[in-house]
């Protein structure tokens, strides 16, 4: 390894040092604004040394891990995502828990599992980013500590996410075995040259069954129907800016790797493209269908994203560079949108220690806190794929590639699931705005931290922007998948 | 199969493995008697005086007695683990016996006999390793009687054996790294090849590895699974007869395997001192066998000699001393010795 | 030779996994991990590879399971003797486990006319090298030193987890 090598690592190692630094710091210094000031400092300077790796991308760092435009345009959105929520983060705390150093550590530690997956070029790397970000999410979701339910969603989460990386662990064996190889586009390209002669050669039984289990161990980590069980629970145990971590940036980072290793053979090939389809459709539906019946914000989002995940499912489907360009996109407004959303649910719960999580809080929140309702609004509005939003960008875009891959049936159940789903989307703006609270108190209209209510803003406008005028950033997506999949 | 390949990989390995067995069972029984002495002589005493001249027939009287004692099982304990614990500890210690090297080995008959039953590329990581399982042996046989103060000897037990193996492994790493090699035989090879016994490169790690060496097998001062003054005798108060012995035995049987393993690492194994110094080439007419054995009589005499000397230390303080000394030392020792070894690498070119 | 050695170790290991898994009594489940984890390293010996076997009982054996034993004996375990099993769930969970193991089963079946070979490469790493643990030394601190620093720091996010949620508030 080279010197040059360690420049391009820099986005990777920056904030792993810093998680190392927070912790060391908090054996000393209980000053829990200094942990919160190093941790957005270290993602801001990562970010920096996102934009100088750009210089020497794409760079091949060991066979393990590889930093292109397309790595480097996930790492981006993951720790752009991560600081954000860092920022979120301290009001939230503030009323909650005193030890603040290990959460922040912990995030930066997450963040750089993040990084890695992003990056991973090969099943080892996969593996240990994977773990690097779940184990990290063990703790950070029962963080606190005196709260039943968030022990009991990390318990939860323990469980499941053991029980799926042994599935994938057990899928890379099984690969590895049929395929003789652990970087990830030789064994899917080798497991898709297997897959036709299923039942004549051995290699490719083998194959296939390890790229079931590698499929059972993804779908489990990304929550789809039918192993989503875990996430509403997880979501709403979970403390808010950690939901909005499972959420936004472990999905986005699962998905990048997910593209990598699959986009450039594509789902049919490989053979599973019918068994994904059933479970797209299923997650599409299932998602949306049970988001009608809660009555909690935080469960809501989480049914919610798990029918966005199943919209993510059909780009995969689709395939091909528009696919994966779609898919791309898509997880792109996913994150900025999603992270809006729980931002308001973690700035709305930093007023009292209780979390603001059933819809019944958010009852004329419209009247009295404006600019948070306008903000959460206007998320619900781009997860719903209402236009000028970056959320009905993306599904049109997701839409086109699927009929452009010839996968009408595909299209036309995500509309289906799409009409669903705006019904409880509006329902949640309904009760913001029509509906009176009992005892209405006075409140300060705007957030209560300034960082954050300029972080609210900054993602309103991206949403916006992103959804009136997208040229560029379809061209970034563009740039971004090209390394990956050359047109 | 030939009879000569029959020969060289099944009949002589197994009188190996007898050799080894007879000799170290005996050194065991007598291992008893000399402590018994040794301890008496600490304490102006004169020790097992009656059966035979100074009492050398004790461990056979005591042996008999042993075997025909009743066969005490508490009607609470769980049966099956605590008929199988004791016999875990000599497992542990005799399988670990099998990698010790005793000499260069000769030539009889035309086979070729090493005095070592099986050299194996990690022989050093396997006797850590076989001889880390005779914690079981402490846990299971505390828990099984079912008992207040087994249980208590059996976690502290654990806790313990646990802790000073993290030390013991750090400070074998560094010399694994001057000597090159995991193998035994290796290791002695690369001691006659520099010229100068381990504990003279490793000074530090030969200090660390003595005081782990002690804790692991839970003797005084570091005796605290079974300490007789406050537990009455630990993990195995249900303990008696045979099984008692068994245990008494095993205790035993890992001194031996700790110092084999003592002097294979740091004092240059069958070697003579300074082995290729023309000054002690007088001291050949030792066979190299022999020197094993006394180097590994010296370290025998030791474990008796602080038992005799010491007290047993408090439980925080054994915790302390572990994790809070032992471990940060031996790193640094692996440290340094990467640095040193570097460097003499560089300059040698 | 080896195959016989080979169906006798995996008898063990998969014996005394069955028992593991149906022992009420924790203490006699850790004890059948224990000898499953005994059969495991003597399969790597079976392949050559002597210091996974070596690593495997002092890493797993001597100091993983003794901790498990120690937490079971810490911790109060007298209500797990009547938690009922797979709550309600049994039916469920029996079709499922068979639709697995028909699915592994078709898998074996069609895959078992000839079992992949290890791939070839790694068979010429080892000549060139000679031994296990230089081999394994080379490959881990040259090709895999960032793997192994990035799983060095997947143990010391586990550590502070443990630690944060274990200690007493202050």
């Amino acid at each position: 390894m080279s010197g040059a090598d360690l420049w391009s690592l820099a986005p990777l190692i920056v904030p792993a040092l810093a998680g190392t630094l927070v912790m060391l710091l908090g054996g000393f210094n209980a000053n829990r604004r200094l942990h919160h000031g190093l941790a957005v400092g270290a993602l801001a300077a990562a970010l920096l040394c996102v934009g100088m790796a750009y210089g020497t991308a794409p760079r091949t760092v060991t066979p393990l891990l590889i930093i292109d435009s397309y790595a480097l345009f996930f790492l981006t959105l993951i720790y752009a995502a991560t600081g954000l929520l860092a920022m979120f983060a301290r009001p939230y705390l503030a009323v909650r828990e005193k030890d603040t150093d290990a959460f922040y550590a912990l995030l930066l530690f997450a963040a750089t599992g993040m990084g890695v997956l992003a990056c991973s070029n090969h099943f080892a790397a996969l593996f240990l980013g994977l773990e690097i970000l779940t184990v990290s999410l063990y703790t950070l979701i029962g963080y606190l500590r005196e709260d039943s339910r968030s022990l009991e969603a990390a318990a939860k989460y323990l469980v499941l996410a053991a029980l799926s990386s042994s599935f994938l662990l057990f899928g890379i064996a099984l690969v590895y075995a049929a395929t003789g190889t652990l970087l990830l586009n030789p064994a899917f390209r080798a497991i898709a040259d297997l897959a036709p002669q299923f039942g004549q050669q051995a290699e490719a039984a083998w194959a296939l069954a390890g790229g079931i289990f590698l499929f059972v161990g993804f779908a489990f980590k990304l929550a789809l129907v039918p192993f989503h069980m875990w996430s509403p629970d997880v979501y709403q145990g979970a403390p808010a800016p950690v939901t909005a971590l499972i959420a936004t940036g472990s999905k986005g980072a699962v998905l990048a790797v997910l593209l990598r290793a699959v986009g450039p053979v594509g789902l049919g090939e490989i053979g599973g493209a019918a068994g994904i389809t059933v479970l797209a459709v299923l997650t599409m539906f299932g998602g949306n269908l049970l988001a009608l019946l809660q009555d909690d914000l935080k469960r809501l989002l989480a049914y919610s994203s798990v029918a966005h995940l199943g919209y993510v499912m059909v780009a995969l489907l689709a395939g091909g560079v528009a696919g994966a360009q779609a898919m791309t996109f898509y997880v792109l407004a996913y994150v900025l949108t999603t992270l809006g959303a729980f931002g308001v649910v973690t700035i709305l719960s930093s007023e009292s220690p209780c979390e603001a999580d059933s819809l019944a809080a958010y009852r004329g929140i419209g009247w009295r806190r404006p600019w948070l309702a306008a903000t959460l609004a206007v998320m619900i509005l781009s997860l719903a794929g209402i236009p000028p939003t970056a959320g009905f960008l993306a599904k049109v875009a997701v839409l086109g590639a699927a009929i452009e891959a010839g996968r009408l049936g595909l299209a036309i159940a995500m509309a289906l699931a799409s009409g669903v789903a705006i019904y409880f989307y509006l329902r949640v703006i309904v009760v913001m705005y029509m509906q009176e609270e009992e005892d209405a108190t006075e409140a300060s209209s705007l957030p209560s931290s300034f960082a954050n209510a300029v972080a609210l803003l900054v993602l309103v406008a991206l949403v916006i922007a992103i959804g009136l005028h997208p040229t560029p950033w379809f061209e970034a997506v563009r740039v971004a998948v090209a390394t990956i999949l050359p047109a | 199969m030939s009879t000569e390949l029959l020969i060289q990989y099944g009949v002589i390995p197994i009188i190996q493995i007898l050799v080894v067995m007879i000799v170290v069972l005996t050194v065991v029984a007598y291992g008893v008697y000399a402590e018994r002495k040794i301890l008496a002589f600490i304490h102006s005493r004169l020790g097992p005086m009656r059966v035979g001249p100074w009492g050398l027939f004790q461990p056979i009287a005591d042996g008999l007695k042993l075997l025909m004692k009743e066969d005490l099982r508490p009607s609470v304990a769980d049966s099956l683990i605590f008929v199988m614990a004791p016999a875990i500890l000599m497992l542990a210690a005799f399988s670990a016996l099998t990698m010790v090297p005793f000499g260069e080995g000769t030539t009889m008959f035309g086979y070729e006999v090493p005095y070592v039953i099986a050299d194996v590329n990690i022989g050093i990581l396997a006797m850590l390793a076989l001889s880390s399982l005779s914690v079981y042996a402490v846990v299971l046989g505390g828990w099984s009687s079912n008992s207040k103060y087994p249980l208590i000897g059996a976690l502290r037990g654990a806790a313990q054996m646990v802790s000073y193996e993290v030390a013991l492994a750090f400070t074998v790493v560094a010399t694994l790294m001057i000597a090159g090699t995991m193998s035994t035989v290796g290791i002695v090879e690369a001691q006659r090849e520099l010229g100068a016994w381990f504990f003279i490169l490793q000074p530090v790690g030969f200090v660390i590895f003595v005081i782990c060496m002690v804790a692991e097998t839970n003797r005084l001062p570091f005796d605290l699974p079974e300490a007789e003054t406050e537990l009455v005798s630990g993990y195995f108060t249900e303990f008696s007869g045979m099984r008692w012995a068994f245990y008494m035995l095993g205790e035993y049987a890992a001194m031996i395997v700790m110092s084999c393993l003592a002097v294979t690492l740091y004092l240059g194994g069958w070697l003579r001192p300074f082995p290729n110094s023309e000054l002690t080439a007088f001291l050949d007419v030792i066979p190299g066998p022999l020197w094993f054995v006394l180097k590994g009589f010296m370290f025998m005499y030791f474990f008796m000699w602080i038992r005799g000397t010491y007290p047993r230390y408090r439980y925080d303080q054994l915790m302390t001393i572990g994790w809070k000394v032992l471990i940060p030392i031996s790193i640094a020792n692996l440290f340094f010795t990467g640095i040193i070894i570097l460097l003499v690498q560089a300059a040698a070119g | 030779m080896e195959l016989l050695f080979f169906y006798i170790f995996a008898a063990v290991i998969l014996g005394s996994a069955v028992m593991m898994v149906t022992r009420r009594n924790m203490v006699h489940a850790v004890v059948w991990m224990v000898i499953t984890f005994i059969g495991v390293a003597s399969l790597y010996i079976l392949l050559e590879a002597e210091f996974l076997a070596a690593v495997q009982i002092l890493v797993y054996t001597g100091g993983i399971v003794v901790l498990f034993l120690f937490v079971i004996m810490l911790v109060n375990l007298g209500d797990i003797y009547q938690v009922e099993w797979l709550h309600r769930q049994w039916l469920p969970a029996l079709l499922l486990a068979l639709l697995l193991v028909t699915e592994i089963g078709f898998m074996v079946w069609v895959g078992a006319q000839d079992v992949p070979a290890a791939p070839e490469q790694s068979e010429a790493i080892l000549r060139g090298l000679g031994g296990n643990v230089e081999t394994l030394g080379m490959a881990l601190y040259t090709d895999f030193l960032l793997p192994f620093e990035v799983a060095s720091m997947l143990l010391l996010v586990a550590m502070i987890g443990a630690i944060y949620l274990a200690k007493k508030r202050v």
